[in-house]
């Protein structure tokens, strides 16, 4: 199992809130017999070092807890810029480039954990700070952006009241504003050659309009499985 | 929209793209990240995440 944890769940094994000190063993347990990996988003880690309200030692503790669980050699990238490199190959015809970072940024990263660690959270690299800095604009930059797609759009899309009709919706609505978020990306004209459902096939694109769904879902289920249907993964392996 | 789950669709949406399962403690979010489709993916809580998790081990 490749495994995801949201900032929020990480938060929750760290204050053992619907867990136990034997879960968190088992779970690490799980993970050195490699039946469960856990990708570390760079967004997990900016959310936690950054976070003004921890003293040096919670944050250190947090950290260490973070990358105790996870694989933190390779980083995911902010969901900014995922979304839009997922919508920028499509319009050249490539293939998604990828989840994981790579370059300068994952470089100044890898490194200033290695340091956090060492000096117990008391020594910050700059340029890992700065990195860390520069992923927490870009979240709060694609959250701004949401706000506006979903005030903007809201007439257009306005998803059904009743649960039973959101296949259709989604059928007949999200392509288009599949492509308008391509717009929104850079790649409108040349994702327009594509076509909506090019751009849907897309995990990220299609998680993105999950979201953009959500205001008038009432039902919540406790375990959410997604329906087979075949997309695009941009995860490299 | 509330800060936490803005917050959530960005993890949900690194998530989808890297993993098979999306785990979050915010429960709200569960209402709508498993509306849409998206082969071999699953969104859970904390406490099932991790009592799967056990339960592989016990296999």
């Amino acid at each position: 199992m490749i495994a995801y944890l949201a900032t929020s769940a990480f938060g929750h094994l760290y204050r053992k809130i619907d867990c136990t000190a034997a879960d968190v063993g088992a779970l690490r347990k799980a993970i050195y017999g490699r039946n469960v990996s856990i990708p570390l988003g760079l967004h997990n880690l900016e959310e936690i070092v950054l976070a003004r309200a921890l003293s040096p030692h919670a944050m250190a503790a947090q950290v260490r807890l973070l990358l105790s669980i996870s694989n933190w050699r390779v980083l995911l990238k902010p969901c900014g810029r995922l979304l839009a490199d997922d919508l920028r190959a499509v319009g050249a015809g490539a293939q998604a480039p990828g989840a994981f970072l790579r370059g300068a940024m994952q470089s100044a990263v890898t490194t200033g954990i290695s340091e956090i660690l060492e000096s117990d959270g008391e020594e910050l690299n700059d340029d890992f700070t700065e990195a860390l800095e520069a992923a927490r604009r870009e979240r709060e930059t694609f959250i701004a952006d949401l706000g506006e797609f979903v005030a903007e759009w809201t007439a257009r899309f306005a998803p059904p009241r009743e649960s039973a009709a959101f296949e259709k919706y989604f059928a007949s609505k999200a392509p288009e504003a599949a492509a308008e978020l391509a717009a929104r990306a850079g790649a409108g004209a040349e994702c327009a050659r594509y076509g909506g459902e090019a751009l849907l096939a897309l995990r990220s694109v299609r998680m993105w309009w999950a979201r953009r769904c959500r205001s008038r879902v009432r039902s919540a289920p406790r375990t959410a499985r997604c329906a087979p249907k075949k997309q695009t993964r941009s995860r490299t392996r | 929209m509330r800060a936490e789950e803005a917050n959530e669709i960005a993890h949900a949406i690194t998530g989808a793209a890297a993993a098979d399962t999306f785990v979050t403690a915010d429960a709200r979010t569960l209402a709508w990240v498993g509306r849409v489709a998206i082969d071999e993916m699953r969104a859970t809580d904390l406490k099932r995440f991790l009592m799967e998790t056990a339960r592989s081990q016990a296999d």
